[in-house]
């Protein structure tokens, strides 16, 4: 499907000639090239593994079920030799059998939430939240789970390297030097370092260094999702960069205009949905309830815990006039 | 005209009879089998990378079992000591011991020793070192006379029945929780009396608990 095959005027025309509102995904649907109409209809692209032996349903039955009774007998083997390796200097803390919990701190969007990791023999297995920290409360988000899976990530590299070949640290540093060097009297103008949101003063302290060495270079930093119009709005709303924090247990309404507080938006996430759950308790606490009006265009998880929710276009949204104790089709203003 | 003689009635009754001892014999045969130390690895010598002798230092010297398996009342496994363990003492003594050349190399490279493993119980079983032993099961039960091991092997059987059989019944196996690492134990008084007070001052569960799948397939 390259560009090259596509007839742009024809598809000028056809446009042209259509009337009323089409939607399409790609030059090529719309020019309803032949490669698209098979890659429309094949389940598999081609070149995907396939199975085209021609080995029939009928042999194909009776191999497997010639496996399956087979496989029971797999169990009359004596099992295989298993070896105990003890340590040589036993780490003073440990227990064997029993896992060890560190504490730890990761960070998302600049935000650093405080976790506590199980580690078995050095190997930690399973992420869960610091009941200490104020951001985590002992919970954690989907991130923060999914991140103990990164450090088995086969396609994680195992050492250094440079082209597809292993090179020692030192080949590092010596490339890094001498890149260095040729920035020396450009003064930097070709050097761009390329960070995520870097919350820490100290890494940050040392690119401010690096910048001072080298007044031409710039620091760019990058999130696939950053939180710059939020920002943008606490400016607007206070006249600086703020942070507004949310004290849930302290409302009783809550109007909630697109902002999915209780899961992706934002990294106070996991403080308020403790905050939010500990305002809907029936028993114990001898609190009113607190409810919760939702305007949003999308399904969210915040807009699933409503108590009243209004579907909108996320443009109409900033035209919601929230008006409390009133019922949300009244807020429609 | 007759196919078959007169005898054959006999014939075919005996083999009637014959056909039934060779299915029982055959079952029979087949159970021997399966609890046999051949299945289970009961009582079978393994040779390790040291020669290490239980019988020297458990029954000879007298060192308590949870001087090297430090974790036996606190974690699900006993723990095997590493390496430091070893050297404490024979740094000391032996310290030139050929048959200790591998402990040392151990220690000397930073390299762990492998020993293979005895009690090999099957993955699908949890087993659990701390809850037996605070419950009142000593070493010796499960592991027999480890003073008198030489080299060290597996004594019970570790099947299924055999760990059913304690757990319907504990009371005639626990002792005092002060005689856990004795070796050839006692009773003081009679176990058909003991066993039961001490199900009821350590609060042991019962049998329906004990004998419940998930216990050890979990």
């Amino acid at each position: 499907m390259s560009a090259e095959s596509l007839d742009m005027k024809a598809i000028r025309e056809k446009l042209a000639k259509a009337g009323g509102p089409q939607y399409w995904r790609s030059l090529d649907a719309v020019a309803e090239t032949p490669e698209f109409q098979a890659f429309l209809h094949r389940e598999f692209p081609s070149n995907a593994s396939e199975w085209s032996d021609p080995v029939g349903r009928r042999s194909f039955l009776k191999l497997m079920s010639a496996s399956i009774a087979l496989a029971g007998a797999s169990a009359c083997t004596v099992q295989p030799t298993e070896l105990i390796v003890p340590y040589v200097r036993q780490p003073e803390e440990f227990i064997p059998g029993r896992p060890l919990y560190f504490a730890t701190a990761m960070t998302l969007g600049g935000v650093a939430t405080g976790l506590l990791v199980e580690s078995h023999e050095g190997r930690p297995t399973k992420v869960e939240g610091n009941p200490e920290h104020p951001g985590s409360l002992g919970a954690t988000d989907l991130f923060a789970q999914g991140s103990v899976l990164t450090l088995y990530d086969p396609d994680r590299s195992q050492s250094l390297l440079q082209l597809g070949e292993i090179r020692p640290w030192s080949a590092f540093v010596a490339a890094n030097k001498a890149a260095a060097q040729g920035q020396v009297s450009a003064n930097g103008a070709g050097l761009r370092i390329v960070t995520e949101t870097v919350a820490s003063p100290t890494l940050a302290a040392q690119i401010q260094q690096i910048l001072a060495q080298y007044p031409e270079a710039k620091w760019i930093q990058w999130e696939p999702t950053p939180r710059d119009h939020a920002r943008a709005g606490a400016r607007m709303a206070f006249g600086e960069y703020v942070e507004p924090l949310y004290d849930l247990t302290k409302a009783d309404v809550i109007v909630s205009l697109d902002a999915d507080f209780l899961a992706s938006d934002g990294p106070a996430n996991l403080r308020y949905s403790r905050q939010f759950a500990t305002r809907r308790r029936i028993e114990g606490n001898g609190e009113a309830l607190n409810r919760l009006y939702v305007a949003e265009g999308v399904y969210s998880v915040t807009g699933g815990k409503a108590d009243h929710r209004v579907p909108l276009k996320t443009s109409d949204v900033p035209s919601v006039r929230p008006c409390a104790r009133l019922h949300a089709s009244a807020c429609r203003c | 005209m007759q196919v078959f003689p007169k005898s054959a009635n006999n014939w075919s009754r005996a083999s009637i009879i014959a056909g039934l001892f060779l299915v029982a014999g055959l079952g029979w045969t087949v159970l021997t089998l399966q609890r046999s130390d051949f299945v289970t690895s009961a009582n079978q010598f393994i040779e390790q990378p040291v020669q290490f002798s239980h019988q020297h230092h458990v029954g000879g010297i007298g060192i308590d079992c949870r001087y090297c398996h430090t974790a036996v009342e606190v974690s699900p496994s006993a723990g095997i000591p590493p390496t430091k363990t070893c050297i404490n003492c024979h740094s000391q003594i032996w310290s030139t011991s050929p048959y200790l050349e591998p402990v040392r190399a151990s220690f000397r490279e930073d390299r762990p020793l492998q020993w293979i493993r005895v009690h090999d119980l099957p993955d699908f079983v949890y087993f659990n070192h701390s809850i037996h032993v605070k419950q009142g099961v000593g070493c010796e039960t499960c592991h027999g006379r480890v003073d008198r091991m030489p080299l060290m092997l597996q004594k019970s059987p570790l099947q299924m029945e055999w760990c059913l059989d304690c757990h319907r019944d504990p009371s005639r196996y626990i002792r005092p929780r002060d005689q856990i690492t004795t070796m050839g134990y006692q009773p003081a008084v009679a176990q058909s009396e003991l066993g039961p007070r001490l199900m009821q001052e350590y609060n042991i569960a019962g049998v329906e608990h004990m004998t419940s799948c998930s216990v050890c397939h979990r």
